[in-house]
């Protein structure tokens, strides 16, 4: 059947070189394409490090001293940051709130403001961040240690003034993430002439600013505790300190949270502070992600398209080809050929086309790996994987998109009746 | 000599006796005049001028700054830029017509207030100077910029658009009112039409001068700050003049500080390489347009093959018909050019179909298919012109070519008796 099936291309290779040029062409997109997505896919998939759900940046905002809202009173003027950390217990005290935090400007995931760092040490420098945060950051943001246990310990070396690295630093430096712990290590913070000695107190999971970037060095250090943070006017509130809280699931609705917002209002109307917005991480997270994910989306429709046009060409070949064979199956089927070997082996002609431009697609697409013009990916993606699965899709898709164009035709030739089909010849 | 007419009416002849192919074309065609119209319209979307924003192509932008080490030139900061920078290095520029500051919080709202506190909304807030008025083309409603002289006196002055008007006072006519930002009053001194979203280096909800705002913070000897930097090009001067005084400027004002000095890197970028690279990359324009280029090539040339299948499919029936002509004396001329014109027919209806197809696409998948750049806003008609309805006549010519040429030289090829024989 298969050598009829070759004979058959054979002598219509002439009325077949435009489909398999179209199949070609639109394998070779499809490989590129498919391999995208599958690079894409594997660096969503990642985990990040982090956990947004269910928490929310407090907006604060500082009344101005030119403004007649302004409140002169002394204690407001002179102990601001007292307001702050009264805000932050009585958001603590909510019982909608399960926890709060809050990290200095240079430290918010998606959002890139940041401060350098650069490590150094066994001959290695590595490019990263420093981040200075409470201690209640790895609380809000469910960061677990580099062994997967919770966060307390991460809080705990915070505490302890000791500091926490990525686990991305302690394998770059020390070869395995939990080797890390307990290591000195030299860093240069970013406006510094000179690096300071560091001591690791616990390594945390590889972390990453959002689900397509790659994984960041980056170390926390305490932000100061209160009585620091006191000797600060509220000034560092817009723009040095980001609030954040973590809603308990059961509050996390969007009524629910319209309520909370008009309520903290109130009750975080304090001295100069007011609330200026609640938002929840979700937002920053989709501003962040968009152009990505737009690039995908604009990838899935190319595909789509393609994949459209093979199925108009597929039907427009096989409605032609079968009409001028409907004398050619009526003697098969005069002959004993049942209904559905017609309908195979009709099938079969359109994935033989599929199975020529294979090699040629498979050829051509080796040579855009060669040029070096795939999708680029700071992840650790084996080829051989990105190869076989880029393939699997974009042969499996084809092949749908030609049993989906022939069906029609084949399904029409195949219940034709034999005597009539004799009849027009 | 049958006349053009003619050769429409037998086109539509043969497209009602072949359903089948022609549905399969007109669609084929359709949907690749649909997916290069949505890049089209996206593209102008982005890159052509309309209002506010009317010199796109002669702007050029500096948005962030890197602090070097002046002895090592150890990375120390990027940041946007000081005013002491901007003062010393933009406002004096002699190849640009106007130089603008601004400083925009992307990430968080303003509270705007009326003075009874009742009506409240966040707004997103430009804080800028008078220059900017003339770098872009705003339509005021009612009122002016803010003056020069409040400019410089840092009075609390404040355009708003007209939506902000409405949500705060109700009415447009509100030159003099007074509201809050952020607890501040400020002064209505005028109202403009709403901005597109797509004019996103223009657009904003509130405009005040930078001298009342409280961004006024600099560090590392003025270089940083918060500001972002837009250059108009003045007449007679090009690109290259305007790089060289900005880097001879940048270059004075560096031998003037003591450990540090100012980098800008790559810029200032054009709005088609700031569109293209994003915020830090440089991306060469070229390269993207090859890119371009490729895919619009391949977006047209697989519904091509398609085509060019079936009107030989169909063509190869009418190949008698042909050879009687060429029989009677008509030149393969004139049979290639029938069979062009002929498919030309179907090209157009296609055509038109995709045209109409790529508004409802938009109009129906805008938010899901590219919202980065349709932002909240929705396309609005008055950024396609003319230039659109060119372009997909080139286009549909393009995919005609491409398509029916070589059915159209297959027909005309076989040999008249041999023709005539079957």
């Amino acid at each position: 059947m298969i050598a009829s099936m070759i004979r058959q291309m054979w002598n219509e290779r002439k009325a077949n070189v435009l489909i398999l040029l179209e199949l070609l062409v639109v394998f070779s997109c499809l490989l590129y394409a498919a391999d995208y997505l599958y690079v894409k896919y594997k660096e969503y998939k990642q985990p990040l490090g982090f956990d947004i759900s269910h928490v929310y940046k407090v907006w604060l905002g500082v009344v101005p001293e030119t403004s007649a809202d302004y409140d002169t009173t002394a204690v407001h003027t002179t102990n601001g940051m007292d307001d702050f950390f009264t805000i932050v217990d009585r958001l603590e005290k909510d019982s909608r709130v399960e926890t709060v935090g809050y990290t200095s400007g240079n430290h918010f995931h998606y959002m890139y403001f940041n401060r350098f760092a650069t490590f150094h040490g066994k001959g290695l420098k590595r490019y990263g961040y420093v981040r200075d945060v409470d201690p209640s950051y790895f609380r809000v943001f469910k960061v677990k240690t580099a062994d997967g246990q919770s966060w307390e310990k991460l809080e705990k070396t915070l505490e302890n003034n000791g500091i926490v690295v990525t686990s991305s630093v302690a394998k770059a430096y020390y070869g395995s993430p939990v080797e890390g712990r307990g290591k000195d290590i030299w860093i240069t913070n970013q406006g510094d002439a000179d690096s300071i000695v560091y001591h690791i107190g616990e390594v945390c999971e590889p972390q990453r600013y959002q689900e397509f970037s790659s994984y960041d060095y980056a170390y926390y250090r305490n932000l100061g505790g209160r009585d620091e943070l006191k000797k600060y006017g509220i000034e560092i509130l817009s723009g040095n300190i980001n609030l954040f809280v973590r809603m308990k699931p059961s509050a996390d609705k969007p009524e629910l949270m319209q309520q909370f917002r008009k309520d903290m209002e109130q009750q975080l109307r304090l001295g100069n502070i007011y609330l200026s917005d609640v938002t929840p991480m979700s937002y920053y997270r989709e501003e962040v992600l968009r152009s990505a994910l737009d690039n995908i989306r604009l990838y899935v429709v190319g595909v789509c398209f393609l994949l459209f046009n093979v199925l108009l060409g597929v039907v427009g070949t096989f409605w032609f080809r079968a009409r001028q064979r409907i004398p050619e199956i009526g003697l098969r089927m005069a002959v004993g050929a049942s209904r559905s070997v017609i309908f195979i082996q009709l099938i079969g002609e359109g994935l033989m086309l599929l199975a020529v431009v294979t090699l040629p697609a498979l050829l051509i697409y080796a040579n855009l790996a060669q040029l070096d013009v795939l999708t680029a990916t700071s992840m650790d993606l084996s080829m051989v994987d990105r190869l076989v699965y880029s393939f699997l899709m974009a042969f499996l898709t084809l092949a749908m998109m030609i049993v989906a164009g022939i069906v029609f035709p084949a399904k029409q030739a195949a219940r034709l009746n034999p005597t009539e089909a004799l009849k027009d010849e | 000599m049958p006349s053009i007419n003619s050769y429409i009416k037998q086109s539509w002849r043969l497209l009602r006796q072949n359903r089948l192919a022609a549905l399969l074309s007109i669609l084929g065609t359709a949907l690749a005049i649909c997916m290069i119209m949505v890049f089209v319209i996206l593209f102008i979307a982005n890159t052509a001028a309309f209002k506010p924003e009317s010199h796109r192509a002669d702007t050029y932008y500096v948005t962030y700054v890197k602090t070097e080490g002046k002895a090592d030139g150890r990375r120390i900061a990027m940041t946007g830029l000081g005013l002491p920078f901007i003062k010393e290095c933009f406002y004096p520029l002699q190849s640009a017509e106007a130089v603008t500051a601004v400083v925009r919080d992307i990430w968080q709202k303003q509270i705007l207030l009326s003075m009874d506190g009742r009506n409240t909304v966040t707004a997103s807030i430009l804080e800028t100077d008078t220059a900017f008025w003339h770098v872009y083309n705003f339509d005021f409603v009612a009122g002016n910029p803010f003056s020069k002289a409040t400019f410089e006196s840092g009075l609390h002055e404040a355009v708003i658009s007209e939506k902000m008007a409405r949500s705060i006072f109700g009415t447009e006519q509100v030159v003099g009112k007074e509201l809050k930002i952020n607890f501040q009053v400020y002064r209505v001194c005028g109202v403009v039409k709403d901005v597109s979203r797509f004019a996103d280096k223009a657009w904003a909800d509130v405009w005040i001068p930078y001298t009342a705002g409280t961004h006024l913070f600099y560090n590392m000897e003025g270089i940083g700050g918060s500001f972002e930097c837009y250059m108009l090009l003045k007449k007679g001067h090009n690109r290259e003049d305007l790089q060289q005084e900005l880097l001879k400027r940048i270059d004075n004002f560096n031998a003037g500080l003591s450990d540090v000095r100012a980098n800008i890197l790559h810029q200032p970028f054009s709005h088609l390489e700031k569109w293209m690279g994003g915020e830090n990359s440089e991306v060469s324009v070229g390269k993207v347009f090859l890119r371009f280029g490729v895919i619009a090539f391949i977006i047209l040339l697989v519904p091509a093959l398609n085509i060019s299948g079936i009107i030989l499919a169909w063509t190869r029936k009418r190949i008698p018909e042909f050879a009687l002509r060429q029989a009677y004396g008509a030149t393969r001329q004139r049979i290639m050019s029938q069979v062009l014109l002929e498919n030309l027919l179907v090209t157009l209806i296609g055509g038109l179909l995709g045209f109409i197809l790529s508004y409802l696409a938009l109009a129906c998948m805008g938010d899901w298919l590219m919202i980065t750049s349709l932002g909240q806003e929705q396309l609005s008609l008055q950024m396609v012109n003319g230039w659109v309805f060119i372009a997909v006549f080139i286009l549909c010519l393009l995919l005609n070519l491409l398509s029916a040429v070589f059915p159209a030289w297959k027909a005309t090829r076989q040999q008249i008796s041999e023709a005539l024989n079957s």
